[in-house]
């Protein structure tokens, strides 16, 4: 098939696009009314309340904690573990956010979006990537923190070593279920590059 | 000018233009739920965009642009359908069920389309739709000369992709 052919066959689908039925106006009126959750709108909003999401949770969970006697220096590592997780986290989820806010459906060019999507995604690939590395980390950040809460009997360390190969378990889980999908968007952003370039 | 006016006018304008929504959510999409949902995702854009259209430039190329920025940045992985109003016949249907050969053509030639990129796809759309290199440039936001030299790259990409299909 040639190139000229494609351009027939595109014409004579466009002519039949003419038989379209007319759209059901009732149904775009009450659509338009009950203005749908757009997609985009929705990730925004998840980028934005995951920027203080983190930090509030921890926050709340930890903060019974934070007092004079229980600093040491197990407490302060355990907080500067913590502290580095969360800033880099968030920065991560604020600079995805950033990227959406830019997002002008109407006046951007294609390449434009093209090119905030791929940053887009690139920082999400990027952020489940840490998130997975630096799970062992937060997880010793968090025990580092609650030392003193905890005594060291059999029963806690068994507990302990449970809820850590729990977790464990659960973040190589995600990693395999994350690892086709963040295949999938590089090739993804690989071929916008490409198209881009 | 008062919501009723804007909401007559606006769905006049789809109307008009809903062959091109159509063929962009076809071209986007490879199953009958996702057209629906960017079909609809797209109303519901350029609903949002309209009352600050300036119309400075046409219609349709604020259309395509729109559109085609809706396709471009649409995440069906990340999102969840519980807000998605359901509507079995959201999509209009071609009225006209007789000559099954052009949709078989089609099907091959979507197929064809589908093994280029995100970008190459708009302009090989575009460029089929007969609309000029500079609004093609215009919209998606390269100059004219590269247009037309992306251009005669996607016709090699899709001789190639035919010739051996």
């Amino acid at each position: 098939m040639e190139i000229e052919e494609l351009k027939t066959i595109w014409q004579q689908y466009d002519n039949r696009l003419d038989h379209l039925e007319k759209l059901n106006k009732k149904l775009i009126l009450e659509t338009l009314s009950k203005k749908p959750q757009k997609k985009l709108n929705w990730i925004k909003y998840r980028s934005f309340f995951s920027i203080f999401m983190l930090p509030v949770v921890l926050t709340l969970g930890l903060h019974d904690l934070f007092r004079i006697e229980n600093i040491d220096l197990k407490f302060i590592i355990g907080s500067l573990l913590i502290l580095v997780f969360v800033v880099i986290i968030s920065y991560l989820n604020l600079k995805g956010y950033m990227v959406l806010k830019g997002v002008d459906l109407s006046n951007n060019s294609i390449i434009e979006s093209a090119r905030k999507v791929t940053e887009f995604k690139r920082l999400f690939v990027r952020k489940r990537k840490f998130n997975l590395m630096a799970f062992p980390l937060s997880f010793a950040g968090i025990l580092l923190i609650s030392w003193k809460s905890f005594h060291f009997d059999s029963n806690t360390i068994i507990f302990l070593i449970g809820v850590f190969v729990f977790s464990l378990a659960l973040g190589y889980n995600q990693l395999k279920m994350y690892k086709a999908r963040i295949e999938r968007l590089e090739k993804e952003i690989q071929d916008l590059n490409e198209s881009i370039e | 000018m008062d919501n009723q006016k804007l909401q007559t006018d606006f769905i006049e304008i789809i109307e008009d233009n809903k062959k091109l929504i159509y063929k962009v959510s076809h071209m986007y999409c490879d199953n009958a739920d996702d057209v629906k949902d960017l079909f609809q995702d797209i109303i519901s854009n350029l609903w949002i965009a309209y009352p600050n259209f300036q119309q400075k430039s046409k219609v349709s190329t604020w259309i395509y642009r729109v559109s085609l920025n809706t396709a471009i940045t649409w995440f069906r992985d990340y999102t969840k359908q519980s807000n998605k109003i359901e509507y079995t016949n959201w999509i209009p249907n071609i009225a006209d069920e007789t000559d099954r050969t052009v949709d078989e053509l089609c099907d091959q030639l979507y197929r064809a389309i589908d093994t280029l990129g995100k970008i190459d796809k708009a302009i090989i759309m575009l460029f089929l739709d007969d609309t000029s290199y500079d609004e093609i440039a215009e919209i998606i936001g390269l100059t004219k000369t590269n247009v037309a030299t992306k251009i005669s790259r996607i016709k090699l990409k899709l001789k190639e992709y035919l010739s051996n299909n």
